[in-house]
């Protein structure tokens, strides 16, 4: 490896006492036709507890991926504590220090605290071999004492709240990296599914910590990062794009880094919006209730109406769209489409109604990889392509009709034979739209639809949106992108953990700034 | 403030590369490897004695390809969906001792009729252990490969059931086609059957599409547990017709008869193409993989090798097939 100690001699000047725990020069990564992160820079001070902030799909994901060595990068240089690091091994990142701290908690539910404290490190005695529970138990009732937080140590973690398995998630990293300003804890959205309450006792345990270690803190929740953090970062469409001091900045300052760019209004077609909407609901979802997900959202869509979902993550909007859809039961409450109500639905109901289903994460959901492009599209639409009598399909039908789509969304090269696995983000996500065009459905449900898409097929997916409505198709759309949910929707619904908090109209002549949504966001 | 170039972004249309060559490396080997194996192994065992080219052989091929091919055939629509039958060698065995148990008071054809429906109640109770217990598939059908040979060994009392074959004898192994025993033109007619039935219905489409993306296939409105529980009947289904065959070449009904080829018959199952990883393969593929593992082993009796050997090479066969098929990605063996 030709790195080299990069830590020292650029002389930032900087006012912190110790050296650089985490400095990240030049990184970039590319997935296929989108660049994740541009030439990113980064570089946290030992003891600092910096915010990191942006879109979704701004890069923060890959830098924090990077940094537990989940993600390779294509170029560029991380340094731990100045040492240079060994990027796309996890065991080596951790080893170095890093310890991520998610909504995908890594304790083991059927141990207690203090065995997961000790987890893979235990102490035992080194004549018999056998574990010195005792040292080990009083050992992590220090370490939380040091911490200043109440825990019983000895509690199975399977008992705890969530809330208390993210402190002792915490306290454990920073026990693994061996104390003595040696952990560097990245803390992924730590607050999303924490009360007020619990959000301030986390903070406490941080502040009283960062004596301890040093914090990287994700979040959506700019008020969190301004009263916690001494300094924030800012990332927009994969580059840092700001680096400043909690004092210097508002909570607007913020918003206004975030969005970064700004685009012509015909980018997203606004000339073609809202022409078909009529005065008729298509579906109208009542007092939708799901345990955990969302409670009392009431929905309307109109014919020809594209509404957006907006909201930060964990806030439901994917959860109810895949509600609708089917693939999430309701736990109360009804759903009407076109005059048919139901009270619980499956996928195959929801297909009956009229109702068509773009999930979030395509090779999870909708791909089947080793398939070709024709048997991917003519899955949804089968009982369109048999021979006229008897059981089997008709390969001619079967053609024409995929030809005609594989037209209609545009995939390069129109190659039906081609395997979906090969394809780019891109051409996939056409295949997946693909199966709901052809048949004129009632209600399209667009999870998310330009997740990692490029930019040229993005403007093609917008443009298939609008097809879609003015063929008289409701729209139910989320998007990572707060402007592209103003740009293509007629109206916005906002989701606050779980609940719709305001509904803000969003024509093509006034639309809402991005500012106005994120504030009720 | 910077903005991001977009003339850095790629033109739609272009296939990530690592990912998209690997796939189609292995989708080559797939289709390739099977062929020239068979190639091979005839041209090896040829030469080493030339009367592995005789009409005799050329029989032997035949006839035990045929027992294998059906008996591969019952456990590949199970593989197509992403699960496992690992009971089709017993429940071809049961649908065999049925036969032979109930020709002699009911006539062939009844005793026929009776092991189709037997074996594949088997595959519907499978079907339903793993859709309603959700108990992964090699689990529950290897537990039910257990319950099958009980219940063959009760109805048999342990030992070979004598019965008056005369019109099994004609069924399975006359030459309604000279040259050809019927057992294997039997073997051909179900995997033409299949291969349609997989590739030209709606039904063979949701079996490749549950094994292809069980969840994927859920959201897009397939009914899986009703594809899953299809497939492993029909897979019952066909051990029967396997069964049939067994009894009809070894004319008594043996208890256990057929076990021994589960693994010979996955083996068949992989080395054609078929992924464990479901939703790539198809029976076509089977009959190739059969003919293949068949060529090996009659190229192995005729050089007179100890068939203890012959264990050992289906053994690493499978083992190297199933990694050249099998999607890592799905299995996360390698983490």
């Amino acid at each position: 490896m030709t790195v080299t100690d990069t830590g020292r001699g650029d002389g930032d000047g900087d006012g912190a006492a110790a050296g650089p725990a985490v400095e990240c020069v030049g990184l970039s990564k590319r997935y296929g036709a989108v660049q994740a992160l541009d030439q990113a820079d980064l570089r946290i001070n030992v003891g600092e507890v910096v915010g990191l902030v942006g879109q979704n799909g701004a890069g923060k994901s890959t830098l924090v991926n990077i940094l537990c060595g989940v993600v390779t990068p294509d170029e560029g240089t991380v340094a731990i504590h100045g040492k240079p690091a060994a990027t796309g091994h996890p065991r080596a990142m951790a080893d170095a220090g890093i310890a991520v701290v998610s909504q995908e908690q890594s304790l083991v539910e059927q141990l207690t605290v203090w065995e997961n404290v000790y987890l893979g490190r235990e102490l035992t005695d080194p004549h018999s071999g056998l574990l010195r529970r005792a040292q080990m138990k009083a050992g992590a009732a220090a370490l939380f004492e040091r911490l200043d937080i109440g825990i019983d140590t000895g509690a199975l973690v399977s008992d705890l709240p969530f809330a208390t398995r993210q402190l002792v998630e915490i306290g454990r990293a920073i026990h693994q990296s061996g104390g003595k300003a040696g952990a560097i804890l990245v803390l992924d959205e730590p607050t999303s599914g924490l009360s007020p309450r619990e959000t301030e006792v986390l903070f406490s345990l941080i502040r009283n910590a960062s004596k301890d270690a040093t914090f990287l803190f994700v979040s959506h929740v700019l008020p969190d990062i301004l009263s916690l953090c001494s300094r924030v970062i800012v990332c927009t469409n994969g580059r840092v794009v700001a680096d400043r001091d909690v004092s210097d900045v508002t909570e607007r300052d913020l918003h206004e880094l975030m969005i970064g760019r700004a685009r012509s209004a015909d980018y997203y077609a606004l000339d073609r919006q809202g022409t078909a909407i009529s005065d008729e609901r298509v579906l109208e979802l009542v007092d939708g209730q799901r345990t955990g997900a969302f409670a009392g959202v009431h929905l309307t869509v109109r014919h020809g109406e594209v509404v957006g979902l907006a909201g930060i993550i964990g806030s439901g909007t994917s959860e109810v769209a895949a509600a609708i859809a089917g693939a999430l039961p309701l736990d109360a409450g009804h759903m009407t489409v076109q005059g048919r109500t139901r009270r619980r639905w499956s996928v195959r109901d929801a297909i009956a109604l009229g109702i068509r289903y773009l999930p979030p994460e395509r090779r999870r959901d909708a791909l089947f990889p080793h398939a070709s492009v024709s048997r991917n599209i003519a899955i949804s639409y089968l009982g369109d392509i048999r021979m006229a009598k008897g059981p089997l399909l008709d390969g001619g039908r079967e053609s024409r009709l995929v030809g005609r789509l594989i037209q209609q969304v545009g995939l390069r090269p129109p190659d039906p034979k081609r395997m979906v696995g090969e394809l780019s983000g891109g051409n996939q996500q056409k295949v997946v739209f693909a199966r709901l065009l052809a048949d004129g459905c009632a209600v399209a449900i667009l999870d998310n639809p330009t997740r990692g898409v490029d930019v040229g097929t993005r403007e093609e997916i917008y443009g298939m949106v609008r097809e879609l409505a003015s063929s008289g198709t409701g729209v139910i759309l989320t998007s990572e992108s707060i402007e592209e949910l103003i740009g293509l929707s007629d109206r916005l619904v906002v989701l606050r953990s779980g609940a719709v908090v305001t509904e803000i109209p969003s024509p093509p002549q006034a639309k809402p700034t991005e500012l106005e949504v994120l504030a009720c966001m | 403030m910077k903005t991001s170039n977009p003339s850095a972004e790629a033109p739609a249309g272009t296939s990530t590369p690592g990912g998209g060559a690997l796939d189609s490396a292995r989708k080559g080997a797939r289709s390739f490897l099977p062929v020239l194996a068979l190639v091979v192994l005839f041209a090896f065992f040829s030469i080493m004695r030339p009367d592995f080219l005789s009409v005799a052989s050329f029989q032997n091929i035949m006839r035990q390809g045929a027992f294998l091919a059906l008996l591969a055939l019952a456990g590949t629509t199970a593989i197509l969906t992403g699960a496992i039958d690992l009971s089709v060698a017993a429940n071809a065995t049961l649908g065999g001792i049925l036969v032979a148990d109930l020709t002699g008071s009911i006539g062939i054809w009844p005793a026929i009729l009776a092991a189709l429906a037997a074996c594949s109640v088997v595959g519907l109770i499978n079907a339903l252990v793993v859709i309603w217990l959700r108990v992964p598939s090699f689990l529950v059908t290897l537990g039910m490969l257990s319950v099958l040979d009980g219940i063959s060994n009760q109805i048999s009392g342990g030992s070979p059931i004598e019965f008056s074959t005369g019109a099994l004898n004609t069924l399975v192994n006359e030459q309604s086609i000279p040259g050809i025993p019927n057992a294997a033109l039997i073997a051909v007619v179900v995997v033409v059957l299949m291969t349609v039935l997989v590739f030209l219905t709606r039904l063979g489409r949701y079996i490749m599409a549950v094994g292809g993306n069980e969840r994927a296939a859920l959201l897009a409105g397939i009914p899986i547990n009703s594809v899953k529980i299809s497939s492993f009947v029909l897979g019952g289904l066909i051990a029967a017709i396997a069964g049939v065959v067994f009894t009809g070449q070894a004319l008594n009904g043996v208890p256990e008869g057929a076990d021994p080829s589960l693994l010979a018959s996955i083996a068949a199952i992989v080395v054609g193409g078929t992924a464990l990883s479901g939703g790539v393969g198809g029976p076509h593929r089977t009959l190739l993989g059969a003919l293949v593992i068949i060529v090996l082993s009659s190229g192995m009796d005729i050089m007179s090798i100890n068939p203890y050997v012959e264990s050992i090479v289906y053994g690493l066969v499978v083992i190297a097939a199933v990694a050249v098929t099998i999607d890592r990605r799905r299995y996360g063996a390698i983490r």
